[in-house]
């Protein structure tokens, strides 16, 4: 069976839901990750390559052969987690208004879902499974470039390999980030332009910088943010073969990213509806205990 | 009995009177008939200057129409040129890029590129091509597929 939508609206639809899901899961990429359209059942079992620091290097001893590093360290991830949103247009709803009803609605349910696929994934991101945070406690207010420059202290101390790093913050955070002089007042356009302009910070401190809006205030641990390295925790995703028949139905995928959530359209004719329900098939699991810091509020 | 002399005298002035009235009246019928034949011969003449001065502006109309004719001849021969010459340009544009298809014009304009694109379209069945051809469709490429599929 394809994978592949074929009807050219429903196409047009998806690719419009697909950027605010790419957009709201980004944070996701940095971690291990391994997306793809492949279909897959609830429960499989994926295999994520996990980014690390490879072996030492060894003394020449008459042979390149010795212990050569080519077998890549994956990490079983079975995919038991399948969240989904529908949404519905009725003939009332579509004769009533000019615009396209069904693509806000479905671009709507996109980012919500990705936003809980989000949250789901980082719920591993506890003090049980990556210890105390990086730096001390601290409010939003107080957190500025010279935190950045802790955080990067603390994951030197576990030597967290330098590259890549991942610093994704909760958007008060993230916001007094760009408040600092360091960011708003550099003389490095690259970093302040944005930043100023567009509210965007991409790189500080040698992190890439992701913010979320998802991790909700009564967070049971305070979690406001984290530093990581993509050993951290391995995410897999692939497209969940749909049991039924559908009208339409197949894999919409991210080229660049490989984020994937299945598309299935279906109408009840009675009712007069036309249903879409985006689904996302996914599983995660914690990889590297000393590659993730995370940050807390008091 | 003879008629007696006074009375053939009355007699005969009344038929001069009577001859005298006669030539009075054709006198004044010959008059009348002489002015209605200058007054026609003013037409005539009125009217065959008309006719001279209608001779003359048809003859130049006639001018005219020849020179039109023999613009519309020119241009005619100018526009054969031009196509041709549009044509030896298209022929050495697309040679030179080392294309061997003509170029996919059709009538409507775009019946044949719509459905080109589509068929590319359903050819990809990895989600993720999928979404690179899409995205590098531009908004009016994307509206002719969605009004080819209609």
């Amino acid at each position: 069976m394809s994978n592949t939508l074929t009807n050219v609206k429903d196409i047009k639809v998806a690719q419009r839901a697909l950027m605010p899901f790419t957009a709201n899961l980004l944070p996701v990429t940095a971690f291990s990750t391994n997306f793809g359209p492949q279909q897959a059942d609830k429960g499989d079992t994926v295999r994520v390559p996990l980014v690390g620091a490879p072996s030492g290097s060894s003394d020449f001893a008459g042979d390149y052969t010795a212990n050569a590093d080519s077998t890549v360290t994956t990490i079983p991830v079975t995919l038991n987690r399948h969240k989904f949103k529908t949404v519905h247009v009725t003939a009332r709803e579509a004769s009533e208004t000019a615009m396209d009803v069904l693509d806000t609605l479905v671009e709507t349910a996109a980012q919500q879902l990705a936003q809980d696929v989000l949250l789901d994934v980082m719920s591993v991101i506890t003090l049980a499974n990556f210890g105390g945070p990086g730096i001390p406690v601290l409010a939003a207010t107080n957190f500025d470039y010279k935190k950045v420059l802790n955080l990067r202290e603390a994951c030197g101390a576990v030597k967290m390999p330098a590259s890549p790093r991942g610093l994704v913050l909760d958007s008060g955070y993230y916001t007094n980030l760009l408040a600092d002089d360091v960011v708003a007042k550099s003389f490095n356009l690259n970093l302040s332009a944005p930043g100023v302009t567009e509210a965007l910070i991409k790189r500080l401190a040698g992190f890439d910088l992701h913010e979320t809006v998802v991790i909700p205030a009564d967070h049971a641990e305070k979690l406001v943010g984290f530093a990581v390295h993509p050993s951290a925790v391995a995410v897999a995703m692939r497209y969940l073969t749909p049991v039924a028949e559908y009208q339409q139905s197949g894999a919409v995928t991210d080229p660049q990213t490989g984020m994937t959530f299945g598309y299935l359209r279906f109408t009840d004719t009675r009712a007069n509806k036309v249903f879409v329900t985006l689904e996302c098939l996914y599983g995660f699991t914690v990889a590297k205990t000393d590659a993730l810091k995370r940050i807390v509020k008091a | 009995m003879s008629t007696a002399p006074e009375d053939l005298l009355l007699e005969a002035r009344t038929q001069v009177a009577d001859l005298q009235r006669d030539h009075q009246a054709q006198t004044e019928l010959l008059n009348e008939a002489s002015a209605n034949l200058e007054r026609l011969r003013g037409e005539v003449e009125l009217l065959s200057a008309e006719i001279d001065t209608l001779k003359a502006e048809r003859d130049t109309a006639k001018g005219e129409a020849a020179a039109l004719q023999t613009r519309v001849t020119e241009l005619q021969a100018s526009q054969a040129d031009f196509d041709k010459r549009v044509q030896t340009e298209v022929a050495r544009v697309v040679a030179s890029t080392g294309t061997t298809t003509p170029a996919q014009v059709t009538p409507a304009g775009e019946s044949t590129q719509a459905a080109d694109l589509h068929a590319q379209f359903a050819a990809i069945k990895d989600p993720a091509e999928q979404t690179a051809f899409w995205r590098n469709l531009t908004p009016q490429q994307q509206a002719i597929i969605l009004k080819h599929q209609a």
